[in-house]
C-alpha cells in the first residue's frame, strides 16, 4: 500500500459514519419506511404522481373543447397521453425513412437554450455560477463515429442578480469569445473511452414491434449505448423509458424505416406515467403535442408535430452528441488567460428545437474544421512544473502541424495536465507522440487507445 | 378469480412478500455496504441518507425480479444507489439557489461529519468520473472491473480513471505515488509504440 492509500483510506467520509448494523433499530427503521412505500398498491402509488398530470390533462381536454386549439391531421381530438401518441404513430408512418452512405454526413440544425454551471475555472472550485446561453447549432453526423459541431452563442444571460454576481465574480465572461465555435469529435474509435457519443445513430437495428421495443427501451437493453446509458440520468428514474424514446427522437439518427417511427410512438404510449401536457408552441414558433414523463424534479418534455409525429422540441435533456458543444461553450466564456486550464461545466438543452428536416450531404464544410481522421489515440500529457502557457500552446501547435489530421483538445485536467485525442494515420500519430515525450517542458506522456 | 382480479393479481405480480422473503436477505447482507456508499456519496451532509437509502431498496423490490444472484446483487444495488443519488443530486442542484439563500444561517445538522481534510478536499476536487472510480476502487474495495460493472463503463475506463485521480491527487498533496507514476500505455493496454 503507498502513501496516497494510507492517506485515502484515512479520509473515508464513511470513516465515522453511524452505519446501520442488519437488524439494528436505525436498520429497522428504514426497513420500515421501505415496507411503508411499498405496501401501497402501485396503483395508489401511481395516483400520487398522476395528480398533477390529470389535472392538467383535464385542463387541457376542457381546453380543447371550448378554444379548439388542437387541429389533428385525422380530425379527432386526442384526450390522453397513449391516445394522442397512438394516433400520431398512425401518420407517423407516412414518413420517408432517411439513409446515409459511408462517405457521407447527416446534417442537421437546431435552436437551442443551454443552462450551464460551472464547478471550477480553471482548477479554482466555483461557488457553481450558472448561466442561460442561447445557441443556433449545425451538426454533421457520419455513419461511424464523427460528429462536427457548429454553434453561434448568444450571451449569458442570468436568472437574478446574484446569479449574474456568482458568474462574474468566478472570472467568466457574459459574452462569448469566440461566439461561433465548431469541432470535429471522432470519439469513437478509441473504444475504452467512450461510449459511442459521435456520430449518427443507425437504428436500423432496432425492433418496429411496439412492445418489444417499449420492453428494450424500459430496460436499456437496445444496444445503442448512447440511448442504453444515457448522460447523467437516474436509471432509477420513472421516466427512464421515455428519456430513452426522447433521445432516439433527439439524437441524429439514419436508418429508421416509417414503421419504426411509428412502433416508438406507440411504445411511448405504453409508457406509464406518461402525460399529455396539452398543445404548445415551441421557442421556435411551431406548434405541436406537449408530452412529459414522469418525474419529481427534471421533467423531460417533447412536443410532437401533429401532422408527422416528428420532435419539434425537447426540453431539459441531455443529448450526447452535443458533448463536444458543452466542451466549446466552457471555453467560449473563459477569459482569455483561462482558455489552456479550462475546467468543469455541467450542461443541459433547456429546450433543443430541430430546424427544418435532416439533410444528406456529401462533405463537411471546411470552415468547420477537418473531419478526422482514423485511427485515434487519447493522450494524456503531464507539463512539468512552471511550465507557461505559451509553452503548452508551441507545443500543441508543433503537434498539429505533425498530422495531416486533426488534433483536438478534448478536455483539460488544469494546467500540467492536458488530455489530447490525435487523429491521424498510425506512423503520425506514433511519430506526434515520440515529439510530445522529447520535449523539454513534457515530463510524461500516457498513451490511451483500444 | 374474476377477470378483474386476474388483471390486479397480474399488475401486483412483481411485488414480493417483503417479511420473508428473499428480498429481506438482501436487505440485511447490504444495508452496511450500501449505507455506506451514499454516506461517502453525500458526505458531509449525511441529512438524506436514511431516505435515499430507503428509495434504493424500494427500486430493488420494484425491480426484484431483475437483481442478480450474489455476488452480482451487491454490484446491481450499487448501481442503483449510483444513480439514485446523482438523481438527488440534481434535484439538490435545483434547489440550490433557494438554499443559496439560507446557507448562511444553516446550523450543521448533527448527522453532519467532520471531512476537512486536505485529502478529502483534494479528492473533491477530482472530475466527477475519476472521483467516482476513487469512491468506488479505493472507498469500496472493488475490483475495477466490479467498478465498471456499477459505473457501466469499460474496466479499462475504470484503470485510466483511477490513474489520472492518483496522479492528480499526488500532484496536489505533493507525495510521491508510484502507481501514478507508472506509465499505462504500452503494457497494460496494448498500445504499440515506436
Amino acid at each position: 500500500m503507498t502513501d496516497l492509500d494510507t492517506l485515502l483510506k484515512s479520509a473515508d467520509p464513511a470513516r465515522d459514519v453511524a452505519v446501520p448494523a442488519p437488524g439494528s433499530m436505525h436498520a429497522e427503521r428504514i426497513w420500515a419506511r421501505v415496507n411503508e412505500c411499498s405496501s401501497q398498491s402501485p396503483h395508489l402509488h401511481r395516483a400520487r404522481w398522476l395528480v398533477v398530470p390529470v389535472v392538467l390533462a383535464a385542463a387541457v381536454a376542457i381546453a380543447l373543447l371550448f378554444v379548439g386549439v388542437a387541429s389533428s391531421p385525422l380530425g379527432g381530438r386526442p384526450n390522453s397521453a397513449p391516445v394522442a401518441l397512438r394516433r400520431l404513430a398512425l401518420v407517423a408512418s407516412v414518413q420517408p425513412a432517411l439513409t446515409l452512405t459511408g462517405h457521407q454526413y447527416l446534417h442537421s440544425s437546431y435552436d437551442a437554450s443551454v443552462q450551464a454551471t460551472l464547478s471550477t475555472v480553471g482548477s479554482n472550485p466555483t461557488p457553481w455560477p450558472s448561466a442561460t446561453v442561447s445557441a443556433t447549432i449545425d451538426q454533421w453526423s457520419d455513419l461511424g463515429t464523427v460528429t462536427c459541431t457548429q454553434a453561434t452563442l448568444g450571451s449569458a444571460t442570468f436568472s437574478s442578480s446574484g446569479a449574474k454576481a456568482a458568474w462574474t465574480s468566478s472570472g467568466l465572461l457574459d459574452q462569448p469569445s469566440p461566439a461561433t465555435t465548431s469541432s470535429c469529435s471522432s470519439a469513437g474509435t478509441v473504444a475504452s473511452l467512450n461510449r459511442g457519443d459521435s456520430g449518427a445513430i443507425n437504428i436500423s437495428s432496432l425492433p418496429v414491434d411496439p412492445s418489444v421495443l417499449a420492453r428494450e427501451l424500459t430496460d436499456g437493453t437496445t444496444g445503442i449505448t448512447r440511448v442504453d446509458q444515457p448522460m447523467d440520468q437516474s436509471l432509477a428514474g420513472l421516466d427512464a423509458a421515455f428519456q430513452r424514446a426522447v433521445l432516439l427522437l433527439a439524437e441524429p439518427t439514419v436508418g429508421a424505416t416509417p414503421q419504426f417511427w411509428s412502433a416508438l410512438l406507440r411504445a411511448m404510449s405504453t409508457f406509464p406515467g406518461i402525460t399529455l401536457l396539452g398543445t404548445e408552441t415551441t421557442h421556435s414558433g411551431a406548434t405541436g403535442l406537449a408530452f412529459a414523463g414522469e418525474n419529481d424534479s427534471v421533467q423531460a418534455v417533447v412536443v410532437l408535430s401533429p401532422s408527422t409525429g416528428a420532435l419539434l422540441e425537447a426540453r431539459n435533456i441531455d443529448v450526447y452528441s452535443f458533448l463536444s458543444l458543452y466542451n466549446n461553450l466552457l471555453t467560449s466564456f473563459l477569459p482569455a488567460a483561462e482558455k489552456f486550464s479550462g475546467g468543469g461545466v455541467s450542461a443541459a438543452f433547456q429546450w433543443l428545437d430541430p430546424i427544418g428536416t435532416p439533410s444528406v450531404v456529401d462533405s463537411v464544410p471546411a470552415a468547420v474544421g477537418q473531419v478526422p481522421l482514423a485511427p485515434s489515440a487519447t493522450i494524456d500529457v503531464t507539463m512539468k512544473p512552471g511550465t507557461t502557457q505559451p509553452e503548452v500552446k508551441a507545443l500543441l501547435d508543433d503537434t498539429s502541424s505533425q498530422l495531416k489530421g486533426t488534433t483536438t483538445i478534448t478536455g483539460i485536467g488544469d494546467a500540467l495536465h492536458l488530455e489530447l485525442t490525435l487523429n491521424g494515420p498510425a506512423d503520425q500519430v506514433n511519430a506526434a507522440v515520440k515529439a510530445l515525450r522529447a520535449s523539454s517542458i513534457v515530463a510524461s506522456v500516457v498513451v490511451f487507445t483500444s | 378469480m374474476s377477470p378483474l382480479d386476474r388483471e390486479q393479481g397480474e399488475e401486483d405480480a412483481p411485488r414480493p412478500d417483503l417479511g420473508h422473503t428473499r428480498f429481506r436477505v438482501l436487505y440485511d447482507e447490504s444495508i452496511l455496504r450500501v449505507y455506506r456508499y451514499v454516506s461517502r456519496a453525500l458526505a458531509p451532509h449525511l441529512v438524506d441518507a436514511d431516505d435515499l437509502v430507503a428509495e434504493i431498496y424500494l427500486v430493488a423490490w420494484r425491480r426484484i425480479d431483475d437483481v442478480p444472484p450474489p455476488p452480482e446483487d451487491l454490484l446491481w444495488l450499487l448501481g442503483v444507489a449510483r444513480n439514485v443519488v446523482a438523481h438527488h443530486r440534481r434535484s439538490m442542484a435545483r434547489r440550490r439557489r433557494v438554499q443559496d439563500r439560507l446557507v448562511r444561517e444553516r446550523p450543521v445538522h448533527e448527522s453532519d461529519v467532520e471531512v476537512s481534510s486536505d485529502v478529502l478536499d483534494a479528492v473533491r476536487h477530482l472530475p466527477h468520473r475519476e472521483r467516482e472510480a476513487i469512491h468506488l476502487v479505493v472507498w469500496e474495495g472493488l475490483s475495477t472491473e466490479d467498478a465498471a460493472k456499477v459505473i457501466g463503463c469499460s474496466p479499462n475506463a475504470v484503470r485510466i480513471r483511477v490513474h489520472r485521480a492518483r496522479r492528480r491527487l499526488s500532484d496536489r498533496l505533493r507525495i510521491n505515488d508510484p502507481i501514478a507514476d507508472r506509465d499505462l500505455s504500452a503494457s497494460a493496454l496494448n498500445w504499440e509504440l515506436p
